[in-house]
């Protein structure tokens, strides 16, 4: 798929100006030009530049960690103010995704709507084939009672003209457990008590008004204070996210100036072992079948909407925690972001001593591109831990995980992989607590696995080709 | 026939800001059109400093700013078009 948009380089541009102002110490004074530098007058995009100014306004105040709808004065504080709170303050920040309601457009309730090409013709096939007989004609042309309608677009699929169109709310149709929702206004609204920050209603909106939550300043702030030291670890997805060697990579991250860069595959290591113990126990103990812990939208959607699969979730933690416990065993004082393609990893973060930080690979490009530095593709590098297998590095992909279980206890164990958390993907698992159909079930709530994130920088064809040209190297 | 020569940069300003989509939307192209053309991934160009416009791309020596995939093929069509 080829899908490049303008919300998403808005987005991206926002990050890299905020975090070249950090870098240059120039962000309380240099922030309130942004809105007017994104969108200068000259430019004919839009259809109201105040309005995007305001919208730009808006999301950089949600970057700087600042939940808006908790704003009281926010048309009468300036930037520079909001700036200087949040260099000041930790960032406390709890909603890990919010919707900028300024630039939620409000879109139209979803529905089927009949176009001025309706011709009003003899057949009427969509009002014959309504099962409600909410279509009637005014004037020779259909209409669609929108109390009556239960959206089955029988009368669509039946009209000869093409007339009838359906329009989508784009948050609402991807979210896979319906927590996104309109208020009264007309804006939407996250239930947090059925979210699983999945983030694909952030990467559906056409207006980019869904932001997670960043913690950019922080990152910046151990970076430039001598006093700290900060790792980054890296997941697996990072390999198809440049066009260099796996080494590569992690050398130009670390160029941004972390203490170490290490891969979140050395604690994929530990995940691989723990995991095929665990199986091997727990199907010895008479347990039909066990599925994976490591993607914490699907754990999510277990604890919030599949409690009967709780039991069978393994207890092993995840690789990014395995991962930050080395890095802190060795130094306790050492701080631990952790950059990959998740958003729900943030979620999973907060509930871990471990780890301190969560970067999107969007957010790392922001830096990379701050702090001057360049992926080179001719590099010398420092060999990788040998210790990391490829089974580790292939977690990136799904089916990934599964490859390294099989690889650990053998061919003994009936396994499948789930991905995507669709209508008829939760279907299936939720019936396997009482009809299980494998012993082994790798879950990703990602089609295509961790590669495809919703944070990710490089489009999902390129990143799989790399990854698997890193995974054969 | 020489071939169309496009240098995509992939600094990492350029790859951040749809860089990396270009690189996918060239390498979807059918074969016989990526035969005609001669790509070459260059480390940045240095052409985004002070308020450039990224992603660039380079076509037989012309620049071209803030290329989007379909603007991308657009311009290699009428290219190839042209040099029949």
């Amino acid at each position: 798929m080829l899908y490049d948009n303008y919300a998403m380089l808005t987005k991206r541009e926002l990050l890299i100006r905020l975090v070249t102002l950090l870098k240059e110490n120039n962000l309380v004074d240099g922030v309130r030009y942004i809105p007017v530098e994104m969108r200068p007058r000259d430019k004919k995009n839009s259809c109201c530049v105040h309005k995007d100014r305001y919208i730009i306004r808006h999301k950089i105040i949600s970057i700087l960690g600042f939940d808006i709808r908790n704003e009281e004065d926010i048309d009468l504080v300036p930037l520079s103010h909001y700036a200087q709170k949040s260099l000041e303050n930790k960032n406390t920040k709890e909603d890990i995704l919010s919707v900028v309601h300024e630039a939620c457009n409000a879109c139209m309730q979803s529905q089927y709507f009949i176009t001025n090409m309706c011709r009003g013709c003899e057949a009427r096939p969509c009002m014959m084939n309504c099962p409600k007989s909410a279509i009637s004609f005014k004037g020779g042309k259909a209409t669609i009672s929108q109390e009556d309608c239960v959206s089955c677009g029988l009368c669509q699929q039946v009209c000869p003209y093409h007339a009838i169109i359906y329009t989508p709310v784009p948050c609402e149709e991807v979210c896979p457990v319906k927590a996104i929702s309109k208020q009264p206004d007309g804006t939407e609204h996250i239930d947090k008590e059925k979210c699983i920050y999945c983030g694909k209603c952030m990467q559906a909106c056409p207006y980019g008004a869904i932001t997670e939550r960043s913690k950019i300043i922080d990152v910046h702030k151990s970076l430039s204070d001598p006093n700290k030291k900060i790792t980054a670890i890296v997941a697996p997805a990072i390999n198809g996210q440049f066009d260099a060697s796996p080494a590569q990579i992690l050398a130009a991250i670390k160029r941004i100036g972390f203490d170490d860069v290490i891969e979140v595959a050395l604690g994929a290591e530990d995940t691989s072992r723990n995991e095929a113990a665990e199986l091997q126990e727990r199907i010895a103990e008479g347990q039909p079948f066990m599925t994976t812990s490591c993607c914490p939208a699907y754990t999510g959607w277990v604890d919030k909407h599949a409690p009967m699969l709780k039991p069978f979730v393994s207890e092993t933690r995840s690789p990014m925690v395995y991962a930050a416990r080395r890095v802190k065993a060795a130094d306790p004082e050492m701080e631990v972001v952790f950059i990959g393609p998740c958003l729900a990893k943030r979620n999973e973060a907060d509930s871990v001593p471990e780890v301190d930080y969560v970067m999107s690979f969007e957010e790392l490009g922001a830096f990379m591109v701050a702090y001057g530095v360049e992926v080179d593709k001719n590099e010398v590098t420092e060999p990788l831990n040998p210790e990391i297998t490829k089974f580790s590095r292939g977690y990136a992909m799904a089916g990934g995980v599964r490859n390294a279980i099989v690889n650990a206890v053998g061919d003994g164990y009936t396994t499948i992989n789930i991905e995507g958390l669709d209508k008829k993907n939760a279907a299936l698992l939720k019936a396997m607590a009482k009809k299980p159909v494998a012993q082994f079930v790798e879950v990703m709530a990602c089609d295509g696995g961790c590669v495809n994130g919703p944070c990710s920088l490089a489009p999902l064809t390129l990143a799989k080709r790399q990854i698997k040209r890193a995974l054969t190297e | 026939m020489g071939k169309i020569e496009v240098k995509i940069c992939m600094g990492t300003m350029c790859y951040v800001m749809g860089g990396a989509e270009l690189k996918a939307a060239i390498d979807s192209l059918p074969q016989d059109e990526q035969e005609k053309i001669q790509v070459s991934y260059s480390p940045c160009l240095g052409m985004c400093n002070d308020g450039g416009e990224p992603p660039y791309v380079q076509i037989n020596g012309r620049t071209i700013a803030r290329v989007s995939t379909t603007g991308l093929i657009q311009i290699l069509k009428e290219e190839l078009h042209n040099a029949l």
